[in-house]
Parts: C-alpha cells; sequence; structure tokens
C-alpha cells in the first residue's frame, strides 16, 4: 500500500508539469491583460509596452514558465496582474466560503439521494420510483443559470413584493449589521438549493441503479433464503456493497468541494473559487488563473488517489499492489 | 542631438528643421505621425505652423491676455447651491449605502497612480484628493478640489494652484505642496508602472512648491487646459507615506492593494476601511475632518455582482442600493418600480463602424457615395430603440454628447434613414444590382465582411445591418471574432479587414479627435479606417493650439463636418449613462461627471 501511494505520488510531479504548461500557454495566447489599456486615449501604445516590460510580461513565454515554477518550488504563487494581491491570499480568502458552500450541498444532496436512491431501487417501477425517476431527469437537465435566477426571481424578489418572507439575492451575509447565524444559514439556502437539485440526480442514478445491481447479486437471495428480514438483507448486505462505488465517486469530487461552483456562485454574487476562477480567466490574470490551476490539478489527483485507496479499504477483494 | 528615447525632444527637433526649412509641413507630419505619441499631443506641436509660430513669437503679446482665473469654493459652493438646491440643507446621519456593479472583476487597486479603469477611479478619488474636479453638470469646467482656485499666466502655460490650507491626510498630517510635488514626481517616474506617465510626460513639463500651499506647473506648451484634459487624474499622495518605499513596489504593496488599510492615506472625504475578499466588499467610511462637505453616512460599500440579471434583481429587493448600468432592457422595469429610480445621462461611449480606406486592404470604399449610402441605409433609431431599449441618441458628428464640440445640427448631411436614397446614390455611383441581388461594379461586387468583437450585442447590431443593406443590394457577412485575440490585432496591427464595428470610449470633453481621424495615425492612434484629409489635418491641429475656448470650439465643429461628410467611419449612437439606485438614497444625484459627487449629501432614509 505504502510503496503504491509513493508510486502514485512520484508520477503526481510530471502530471503537474503537463498540466500547468498546457495551462501557460493557454493563458498567454488568450492575450495580455492589459489590451483594454489600448481603448485608453491618455495611454500611449508606449505605456502599455512599459507595464509590460516593467511585469516582466513580454519575456519569452519559456523563460517565463520557467520563472513562474521556481518561484513556485519556492512556495510563491505571484502576485495577481489585476489587483496585484498575493494569488495565494486571495484563493485563501474565499477557500472556506467555497468548502462550506459545496460540503453542504454535497452533504444535503447525499441525504435525499441515498434513501430516494435505494427506496427506488428497491420499489422499481412503482410509482414512486418513475417519479422520482423523472424528477432526477428533469433536475439533471434544468441549466443552474436559469435555476438560479428563477430562484432569485420567486422566493427574494416576488415574495418580498407579496409580502411573505423572503430570501437574500446573493452575498454572504446581510452588509447593513448582519453576519449572524441564521444570517448566513439565509444566505446559503438559495445557492445551495441550485447546486443541490442536479447534484441529486446526479447521486440518485448511481445509487438507484447500483442497489439494483446488487439485490439482484447471487449472495443476496441466499441471505433472503436463509430467512433474514427485508431489512437486514437491504441495509446489511446490499446497501453496503452497493456503497462500494459511491466512495469511489466521493473521492473523486472532493476537487469539485474546492472548485466551488463556478455558475452559482457568479449569479448569487457568492465570493468563492467559482468565482474567482471565473473573473481571473475573464481578466486574462495569467498568474491567477496559474495559481488556480495547480491547485486544482494538485487536489484531482490526490482525489484520485484517495478514490484508489478507499476503494482497496472498502472492498478487501482488491489489492492495490 | 535627438535624444531616441524622448519623442517631445525628437518631435521639437522635427519643428526646428521645419523652421529653417529643412522639410516641409507634410514632411513634418509625417515624421511626427511616426513617433509613437498620442495624436492629442502631436497636435500641440501644430505650433510649428506659420501661423501660430508668430503668435508664439514675443512681439506678438501674450497669448492668453489677462491669463485665467478659475472658479474659487465660493463661487462654486454658490452655484452647486443653485444648481442643486439640497447641497445647501441638513443631512440626518447615518446609514449604509451598497454599490453593486455587474463586472467581473473587483477593485483593482486603492493607490491613484494605478487606478485605470471605472470604477476603480471613482472608488479611489473618494479617498484621495485631486488638485482639481470637474462640475458636475458636465462640459470641461473646472472646479477647487484640493486647490482651492487655480491660475493660468499669460504665457499660456504656467499653472498656479493655491491648496486648501486645512486639507489633512486621514492620519492627521497636514496636505502640502511638498505631498503634491511628490504626487506629480512619482507619476512622472516610468518605473512607478502607472498607465498615464507617458501623457504626463509629454505635456506636463516641471513643477515646483511656491510655498506650503502653492503650486506652479509648467506645461510643455501653452496648449489649451491640456494639463487637465490629459492628466484629468492630478491626484495627490503622502508624501510621509510612501516616501521611504522604492515606486517598483508600490503596485504591490499593501498601503497599495488595500490589505493594509492603515496605509491608504488620503485626504478625500471618504477614508478606506478594509476589503473582505471573504465577504466580496470593499469598505468606505466618512472622514469626518474633511476640509469641505464631510458625508453623514455610515459606511459606503462596494460590492460585485458577475452576473448582470442577478444584480438587476438586487436592485429591485433592496439588496443594493445603487447599480451601475443596468441591463438597458431592463431600466424601464426597474423605472416603473415604487423604490427604484434610474438616472440616464449622455456619456462618452458610442457605437460606430469604420470602412478600411487602405486601397492595399480593399477598394470597395474609395468613393464617399459608398460610405454615405452605407449609412443611409440604416435604420439607426429603430436599432437603437431595440438593442439599447432606447436609452441613448442617434449620433449627428462624430463629437459624442458631452464633447465640447458637440454641435447637433451643424453638419451636413443630416443621415437620416433613406433606403432610396442610399440605392439611387449606390446607382449613380455606378452600382448596378446583378442577377443575384448583389450590386457590382467592374466585376466587383458589393460584398464585404462585417468584423467585431463576439458578443451577444454585436451579433445583433450586425445582423441589423447585414438586413438593412441587404435591402439596397449590399451583401455584407458578420465575422465575429475574440475581442483580444482577432478583432483587436485586425483593428491595430494588421489592418486586414473590410469595416470594422464597435463602441468606443472617448473619455475626454475636449473634442480633440486628431488621433482617431488624423493623418498617419492609424499605427499610433485609432484610426483604424486610415482617414487622410489635409483640411482635417490644419483644422484639427488649428484647433488644439487655439487657447481662445469658443474659437476652438468652431475649429473642431469644422474639423468634425469634414469627418461627418467624408465618412471614413459610420456613427451609429451616443449611448447613455445610466445608474440605477433606491429611493431611500435622498439627493443621491449621479451624473455625467461623477457617480459619487453627490456622497457628501446623501441621506439614507428608512
Amino acid at each position: 500500500m505504502i510503496a503504491f501511494i509513493v508510486r502514485r505520488l512520484l508520477q503526481m510531479i510530471p502530471l503537474l508539469f503537463g498540466i500547468t504548461l498546457i495551462t501557460f500557454v493557454i493563458i498567454n495566447a488568450a492575450g495580455s491583460p492589459f489590451s483594454d489599456l489600448q481603448f485608453d486615449p491618455r495611454v500611449t501604445p508606449a505605456d502599455k509596452e512599459r507595464i509590460e516590460e516593467n511585469l516582466g510580461l513580454n519575456e519569452p513565454l519559456a523563460k517565463r514558465y520557467v520563472i513562474w515554477v521556481s518561484n513556485v518550488l519556492r512556495g510563491d504563487l505571484g502576485y495577481s496582474l489585476i489587483n496585484f494581491r498575493p494569488v495565494s491570499d486571495r484563493i485563501l480568502g474565499v477557500m472556506a466560503n467555497t468548502l462550506i458552500l459545496s460540503g453542504l450541498s454535497l452533504l444535503i444532496s447525499l441525504l435525499i439521494a441515498v434513501p430516494l436512491g435505494i427506496y427506488a431501487a428497491v420499489h422499481r417501477n412503482s410509482i414512486i420510483d418513475r417519479l422520482v425517476n423523472l424528477t432526477a431527469v428533469a433536475g439533471y437537465a434544468v441549466p443552474t443559470v436559469w435555476l438560479g435566477l428563477l430562484l432569485i426571481i420567486l422566493f427574494s424578489v416576488k415574495f418580498s413584493e407579496w409580502g411573505l418572507y423572503s430570501l437574500p439575492v446573493g452575498g454572504v451575509q446581510d452588509l447593513r449589521g448582519g453576519g449572524g447565524f441564521w444570517d448566513r444559514v439565509e444566505h446559503l439556502i438559495l445557492p445551495i438549493t441550485a447546486l443541490v437539485i442536479p447534484q441529486v440526480a446526479v447521486w440518485l442514478f448511481y445509487i438507484r441503479s447500483n442497489m439494483l445491481e446488487t439485490i439482484r447479486q447471487d449472495y443476496v437471495r441466499t441471505a433472503n433464503a436463509k430467512g433474514l428480514g427485508g431489512r437486514a438483507v437491504l441495509y446489511r448486505h446490499a446497501f453496503r456493497n452497493a456503497l462500494i462505488p459511491l466512495v469511489t465517486l466521493l473521492g473523486l469530487s472532493l476537487p469539485d468541494l474546492f472548485a466551488g461552483a463556478l455558475i452559482v456562485e457568479n449569479i448569487f454574487a457568492y465570493p468563492g473559487m467559482g468565482r474567482l476562477t471565473v473573473s481571473a480567466i475573464g481578466d486574462k490574470d495569467h498568474t491567477m488563473v496559474m495559481g488556480i490551476t495547480l491547485v486544482f490539478a494538485f487536489l484531482v489527483i490526490i482525489g484520485n488517489l484517495l478514490a484508489d485507496i478507499l476503494y482497496a479499504v472498502v472492498d478487501p477483494r482488491i489489492r492495490l499492489d | 542631438m535627438v535624444n531616441e528615447k524622448n519623442p517631445v525632444l525628437q518631435l521639437s527637433d522635427l519643428y526646428r528643421r521645419f523652421e529653417s526649412g529643412q522639410i516641409d509641413r507634410r514632411t513634418l507630419l509625417a515624421r511626427a505621425g511616426m513617433l509613437g505619441l498620442p495624436a492629442a499631443v502631436l497636435t500641440n506641436f501644430a505650433r510649428a505652423l506659420p501661423a501660430a509660430a508668430q503668435d508664439a513669437s514675443p512681439e506678438a503679446g501674450p497669448l492668453l491676455p489677462g491669463g485665467f482665473q478659475s472658479m474659487t469654493r465660493d463661487e462654486f459652493t454658490a452655484r452647486l447651491a443653485e444648481d442643486y438646491p439640497f447641497t445647501t440643507e441638513e443631512q440626518a446621519p447615518g446609514g449604509t449605502v451598497i454599490f453593486g456593479i455587474s463586472q467581473s472583476s473587483s477593485l483593482t487597486t486603492l493607490m491613484p497612480p494605478f487606478a485605470n479603469n471605472f470604477p476603480t477611479q471613482d472608488f479611489v478619488l473618494l479617498v484621495f484628493d485631486t488638485l482639481v474636479g470637474s462640475y458636475p453638470a458636465g462640459g470641461a469646467e473646472f472646479t477647487p478640489a484640493l486647490a482651492d482656485s487655480f491660475e493660468i499666466a499669460e504665457d499660456g502655460q504656467t499653472y498656479t494652484f493655491h491648496l486648501n490650507p486645512n486639507a489633512v491626510f486621514h492620519d492627521g498630517t497636514p496636505v502640502t505642496s511638498a505631498d503634491v510635488v511628490f504626487s506629480l514626481e512619482s507619476l512622472a517616474n516610468p518605473s512607478t508602472n502607472s498607465d498615464y506617465t507617458g501623457t504626463f510626460n509629454m505635456t506636463v513639463g516641471s513643477w515646483e512648491a511656491i510655498d506650503d500651499h502653492t503650486v506652479q506647473i509648467v506645461a510643455v506648451d501653452a496648449i489649451p487646459q491640456i494639463v487637465f484634459f490629459a492628466n484629468s487624474f492630478l491626484y495627490v499622495i503622502p508624501k510621509h507615506i510612501w516616501e521611504g518605499i522604492p515606486v517598483e513596489n508600490w503596485q504591490t504593496d499593501p498601503g497599495a492593494t488595500g490589505q493594509d488599510p492603515s496605509r491608504v492615506v488620503g485626504s478625500g472625504p471618504f477614508k478606506f476601511a478594509g476589503i473582505d475578499e471573504g465577504l466580496g466588499i470593499a469598505t468606505f467610511v466618512p472622514n469626518e475632518n474633511f476640509y469641505d462637505k464631510a458625508p453623514v453616512i455610515e459606511q459606503f460599500i462596494f460590492q460585485t455582482w458577475p452576473d448582470d440579471t442577478a444584480a438587476v434583481e438586487a436592485l429591485r429587493s433592496g439588496d443594493i442600493d445603487i447599480l451601475d448600468s443596468p441591463i438597458p432592457n431592463d431600466v424601464a422595469s426597474l423605472a416603473e418600480q415604487e423604490n427604484l429610480e434610474v438616472a440616464l445621462f449622455p456619456s462618452y461611449l458610442y457605437n460606430y463602424f469604420g470602412y478600411n480606406l487602405d486601397p492595399e486592404k480593399t477598394t470597395l470604399f474609395q468613393e464617399r457615395d459608398v460610405r454615405q449610402a452605407l449609412i443611409f441605409a440604416l435604420d439607426r433609431q429603430a436599432m437603437l430603440d431595440t438593442i439599447y431599449a432606447g436609452l441613448g441618441q442617434i449620433a449627428d458628428g462624430p463629437q459624442p454628447v458631452l464633447s465640447e464640440a458637440f454641435e447637433p445640427g451643424a453638419f451636413t448631411p443630416v443621415y437620416n434613414y433613406d433606403p432610396e436614397l442610399a440605392a439611387s446614390m449606390l446607382d449613380a455611383a455606378g452600382w448596378v444590382v446583378g442577377s443575384d441581388g448583389v450590386r457590382e461594379k467592374d466585376g466587383q461586387k458589393l460584398s464585404f465582411e462585417l468584423i467585431y468583437g463576439a458578443g451577444q450585442v454585436g451579433d445583433q447590431i450586425a445582423a441589423a445591418m447585414q438586413d438593412y443593406w441587404r435591402a439596397i443590394g449590399v451583401e455584407m457577412t458578420p465575422a465575429p471574432g475574440d475581442f483580444d485575440t482577432v478583432y483587436l490585432p485586425a483593428l491595430t496591427e494588421t489592418f486586414d479587414f473590410d469595416v470594422f464595428m464597435g463602441a468606443f470610449n472617448w473619455a475626454s470633453p475636449n473634442g480633440d479627435q486628431s488621433a482617431m481621424f488624423m493623418t498617419g495615425t492609424r499605427e499610433t492612434g485609432f484610426n483604424s479606417s486610415n482617414f487622410s484629409n489635409a483640411e482635417y489635418d490644419e483644422l484639427s491641429q488649428a484647433a488644439n493650439v487655439e487657447l481662445d475656448p469658443e474659437k476652438r470650439r468652431q475649429l473642431l465643429i469644422q474639423a468634425s463636418q469634414i469627418v461627418h461628410e467624408e465618412a471614413p467611419v459610420g456613427m451609429l449612437w451616443f449611448r447613455d449613462g445610466r445608474v440605477g439606485y433606491n429611493v431611500r438614497l435622498k439627493n443621491f444625484t449621479p451624473t455625467a461627471n461623477g457617480r459619487f459627487w453627490s456622497m457628501a449629501w446623501v441621506e439614507v432614509q428608512s
């Protein structure tokens, strides 16, 4: 096991190089973060060149990549080219928000999807099963942008117009003296809902089909034939085995927890990793994009590793080496 | 000896050679165009032209007889009282104001030399004072700010500023001339990494502190108030905070990024309280020690709302109090809502398209009739109504509404929607409709591509133009491309295009558009069409050395007429600026010259 982990960690190094190199080339091809200056009548072309020179942006691409890598190896992700704050500070500044939003969404999705999925599988082709399937397909198909805006218009704007209890449109807390626990919760309800609806759908499909597969296995029939009660068979035998692929998926979704939700964070003006990523790309903030990519690439690799390890832990038949 | 590094010196060398008869005026202009100077600056050196040069000689008397005396603070206060009576009233203190903007990036700096975008400049100028301001109602009139008043000497280039003696920085240190000099020095220093250093150095020659509260600035030449037009942003930063820090490190200093609020020290009406990345906001609080009217609200919060539809809903629901530039199609419904109001005002922003006049790229637009006909064929009002909810006005002439030289009705021909006229003009010019419905002449089809930065609004405008032009037998193919990697290089580097379409924010009221239309400014300015007209060049240069405002205005209007008639570009419309706000903000009055000038008088009503 340890040899396996060490090997995988070593494999990570060329992988990280590859990912960051590709990102570096792409984001540089997208142009300079200072191209807007071209349209400021008070800025001369020489000014734009001087600024790019001062920031080292006119050096050859290869040289800049080497500089970036050597800085990263010294633990320095550099400064954002847009607001000149350290990249690491900006990432750390919003990480907690993202973990709360994504973590709660995942937790709630599982709390809904697991029992529903099992129920639907056990009562296959019942009305409830069909209803669950239909809702799941709908939930999965709904574009998040549309769903988010719809939630805002209904629960924030219309509810307040109708004199009902309404939820805030966005942000993290009430800026007019809020900040308490309930205030934070109020601000999370709509974004979490927008995230949970499609997530539940995905988890439901997995759990339902895994469960279906499991309850058709011979050992389940054996357990039933032994005269064990329906519940005991379902939960002690079938469900635990159906969980194995679920564990893998959880490991793989680890980076998502940190990556945040690109669309939902944007709509709900929620300062998190997703929103940071979108604005960094939009601004062509090279250093910011590189920093974020590095963090995500690292997390994806770790997530995969974790999934493999967990897989071996929950399924003794699997040997890692 | 010509200093290779300084284009201004190179220009004066050219001028000397012109004066001694070594080169003629056209050569002077052509060479000057290659120096990489912004044309706005370049034209100021057209003083080398014989007529102007004689004016400059000592025998001709002072350039600016009697000099110029700016408005004083008392006069400013009195005028405000007349135009905006609320400025004389008392306001109840307290309350939070939340400003929202639908834009991906947040405030990019808290340090004036690096503020190069809206809304950053507006917020930085709440914290830092500038020497002079501009009158809120618009136009090019200067008002007192840190300077109670200023004079321009008879030579037309020496400016004397009288600082307010009561001005103190937020940490209690008095503001003196030394701070002004320090600020100017840092702006002039290329290592500071300010975007505006180049323009500053080409317009401002020298500066010195006369006494603790008097500063003199000498412009490189007698330029009509150019010092401020080019550098409307003469901010003052505290010497005692920044002098110990190498300018190279300013941009990433926690006092510039806002990470250390105690080092963000200005002398403006608001103090910076901090940026909270986790909340996605920046907070500003009133400076009770402000030498002029101090704000009474408790705090002013900046918040970005990346999604513009959600931002509109946040304004509707009251989550935010002010929303800058709400989606045009939402403006009507916002204004209808009882608790909201939308302020509309002219801006410097316009939409336009331009023909490529370089015959090596395309020969389709060499005839003026073709260029004019294509403008006549467009129902610009209908386009503006559909695409921008009618928020703006149809362009009449090339000068935007806020320009000093804006003069609707002065220009001929009037490009009213007239497809029949357009068709007959093309007929007369020999462009006849072929079997496929597309006009042709000498075997060449009137068929071309329209390039623009990819986006929904661009698609809408292009589609409308395509329809209108198809109706008169002209085939246009929309060619959207990524703004930075396709559109911009075509416009500024390769010039490989037939017709371009875009928007421009000409953020200066002084009416000088030579960077867009003067000969030889394709590479150095914004003249992507490669328009060249000797009469325009002359008028435009004459305008930029004319110190008499009204005479200057007339020259600009004449120059604009040439652009209007020759039609290197088709001006579509001038757009309105728009700010939606909650009516609980009493006295909030955003105008073209400033979103926040009225913040000192804003009262938050419950």
